[in-house]
């Protein structure tokens, strides 16, 4: 009686959770696709866990739906859906035995003998934890935890992969490994995951698709490359990798999808914006990554957006130098300089910076 | 040389800090162990050495070495079929009280109410009482017309009031809510204890609440259902206010005979030895649930050799 469960799309429409008079999480609307890896990363308190909740069943939605397959689920106790849940430290049952702990899931099923043993042994292997079915969690480093917590998610087949900061635990050395482990493991499966952390880089490097949370709302969705590339928002910008902000205002557009912005300090950039709706008038910022910003004692004629400064600092980091530049009124420019490049400058020194526009970005308060 | 000093200044503070290690906690436990000695162990001394006395006629008792009194206890079927009961009363208010009061230690450890200080005031509040005064008060919800005969009476099946008062039932409802919070407080740490995301995890794997309840909480909770149990068991043992009071002449715990051959007969020595067997009795219980506990700790701990 092998039930196969078909793995499911997630959707969540206008998804809202008010806790007392918090709202935790406010009109989130999202569509994970059949086997697609996508990870909700923002602060603590963004909300991507109490999400993440809602989708297991352990907190139901004070407004909108919840969809797991192409079923309504926001009425349905948690024991009723199919999603096999990992959670942060990891809550294998301390009075069983790894075997146990993988086999609960089938055992409340009322799969029997054979079937469990067989399929729990298949579970074991698949985290290569085999030999290890008589010890108890207790006796289980952090790591060989993780994955007999991923064994018992898995074994019942579940629709869903949901992974609640799963690596947060773990030495650093640790996670790089399990962080790759888990992606091949899920990729291999094929099964749709949710992977929920506040570890942008763990983020960035595991995820098909990332969904950026801050105060219960969702900021932006998108690849990794284009939430880096493209950040829509001030939040995103500065949450994900380090960037040169200059809040100012748009003052309109300039030609071929291009505006212009005028900084507080009246500087004048032309920037592109990545969001599918132009940006309105007034409050923006601009976004420009240090390492899109090129440094030098002089700029070439050809150079766009020039600003001259003093540099204020200068740290080595082997592969990169990174300065820090004093602009105007207060201003910084972060510059990150490959080390292959010929000229170096030193702290104090007179220098310029410049940048495409193409590599400026409009980013607007949500 | 100069290793020699070294290891000279080394030693001393070790073998000082040695001693302190002892002296202590030595003085600190030093009163109440004095306490225990003058007013518990040398009376128990000299009520074991009475259990072999002679009860007289027209003396209280007198001085010999007899195995009479521990001899009438074991050929007598009364006493046998008090003992018997005895034990009987204890396993049901045991059982009934753990039974209510898992809900109500479950609910005070999970809830994150503002109000779980009163709560839990409320449930230590039986403690502060007499237990003659509480044994009067369940005398008046028991009665005929009390208020748990008023319930029992909008049953449909019910048609009149059921004679609880002066009834072994009703001392035995009495006891049992009065053991709800020994068992609460035992269960309310163990309960504490077990992560509420082990129950997530329980539903997540498809289990719903009566198999989460039966194969997580359960047995997580089992140390403190033990406690619980050992101490309202050996509590059940030992009452004789509420069987007497609440339970009517019908009832006759092995508390009860203890203390009529004490107080009516006057027989001291029988009364010594009635007194012994129930405190052999309720050391067994502390026994046998010691090495329960001790053996569930083992199984916990296998892995941290």
């Amino acid at each position: 009686m092998q039930e196969q469960t078909k793995v499911s799309d997630v959707k969540l429409e206008e998804v809202k959770k008010v806790f007392g008079h918090i709202t935790a999480v406010d009109s989130v609307s999202l569509h994970i696709k059949e086997g697609e890896f996508v990870s909700l990363l923002g602060p603590s308190g963004c909300g991507k866990t109490t999400t993440l909740r809602m989708v297991a069943g352990f907190v139901y939605p004070t407004e909108g739906n919840v969809y797991i397959g192409s079923k309504l689920v926001n009425d349905v106790p948690p024991y009723k859906r199919t999603c096999g849940m990992v959670f942060q430290n990891y809550a294998l049952f301390p009075h069983l035995s790894v075997f146990e702990n993988v086999a609960f899931g089938l055992r409340v099923r009322g799969v029997k003998g054979d079937e469990i043993r067989k399929r729990v042994a298949a579970a074991i292997e698949l985290v290569r934890m085999s030999g290890y079915e008589k010890q108890y969690p207790k006796q289980l480093s952090g790591g060989q935890q993780q994955r007999i917590a991923l064994a018992r998610a898995l074994v019942i087949q579940p629709g869903v992969l949901l992974l609640d900061e799963p690596l947060s635990n773990l030495d650093a050395k640790l996670r790089l490994q399990m962080r790759e482990e888990i992606r091949d493991l899920v990729k291999r499966i094929g099964i749709t995951t949710v992977f929920v952390t506040h570890d942008q880089e763990e983020s960035l490097t595991i995820a098909d698709r990332i969904c950026v949370m801050n105060n219960g709302k969702m900021e932006q969705v998108g690849s990794a490359t284009e939430i880096y590339e493209a950040p829509q928002t001030v939040f995103v910008a500065t949450f994900v990798g380090i960037t040169n902000l200059l809040e100012g205002r748009l003052l309109g557009e300039a030609n071929g999808g291009l505006y212009a912005v005028e900084s507080k300090q009246g500087i004048k950039v032309i920037a592109r914006s990545a969001a599918s709706e132009p940006p309105k008038l007034g409050a923006v910022a601009i976004s420009i990554r240090p390492e899109k910003v090129c440094i030098g004692r002089d700029s070439p004629k050809d150079a766009t957006n020039v600003l001259g400064g003093r540099v204020t600092s200068k740290v080595y980091l082997g592969a990169i130098i990174r300065y820090r530049v004093a602009v105007r009124d207060g201003l910084e420019f972060v510059v990150e300089q490959q080390n292959r490049e010929v000229e170096q400058l030193g702290k104090g020194e007179e220098a310029q910076i410049w940048w495409a526009s193409k590599d400026a970005l409009v980013v607007t308060h949500k | 040389m100069a290793t020699l000093e070294q290891a000279k200044v080394a030693v001393r503070p070790s073998t000082q800090k040695r001693y302190g290690r002892l002296l202590v906690p030595g003085l600190l436990v030093l009163p109440s162990l004095i306490v225990l000695l003058v007013f518990v162990i040398i009376p128990l001394v000299f009520m074991f050495r009475y259990s072999f006395y002679r009860h007289g006629y027209l003396v209280v008792m007198e001085p010999a070495f007899t195995f009479e009194n521990y001899i009438r206890f074991f050929t007598t079927v009364f006493y046998l079929e008090v003992a018997a009961k005895t034990l009987g009363y204890a396993l049901i208010v045991t059982v009934a009280s753990l039974i209510m009061g898992y809900p109500v230690a479950y609910f005070l450890s999970r809830s994150r109410t503002r109000f779980r200080p009163l709560l839990m005031a409320i449930v230590i509040v039986p403690f502060t009482l007499s237990l003659v005064v509480s044994a009067y008060g369940w005398l008046a919800l028991l009665s005929q017309n009390g208020i748990i005969n008023w319930f029992l009476t909008k049953i449909p099946f019910v048609d009149e009031p059921i004679k609880l008062a002066y009834t072994p039932r009703g001392a035995l409802i009495a006891m049992s809510v009065n053991f709800i919070p020994y068992q609460v407080l035992a269960l309310l740490s163990a309960i504490s204890n077990i992560g509420r995301d082990l129950e997530e995890a329980s539903y997540n794997l498809g289990a719903n609440r009566r198999q989460t309840f039966f194969k997580v909480l359960l047995p997580l909770s089992y140390p403190g259902i033990l406690s619980g149990c050992t101490l309202v068991f050996v509590l059940g043992l030992t009452a004789f206010i509420a069987p007497r009071l609440v339970g009517g002449a019908s009832m006759i715990m092995l508390g009860n005979l203890v203390y009529d051959n004490m107080i009516v007969y006057l027989n001291w020595p029988f009364a010594a030895a009635l007194g012994f067997m129930l405190l052999g009795a309720t050391m067994a219980v502390f026994f046998i649930s010691n090495r329960l506990l001790r053996l569930e700790f083992i199984e916990r701990e296998r892995g941290l050799r």
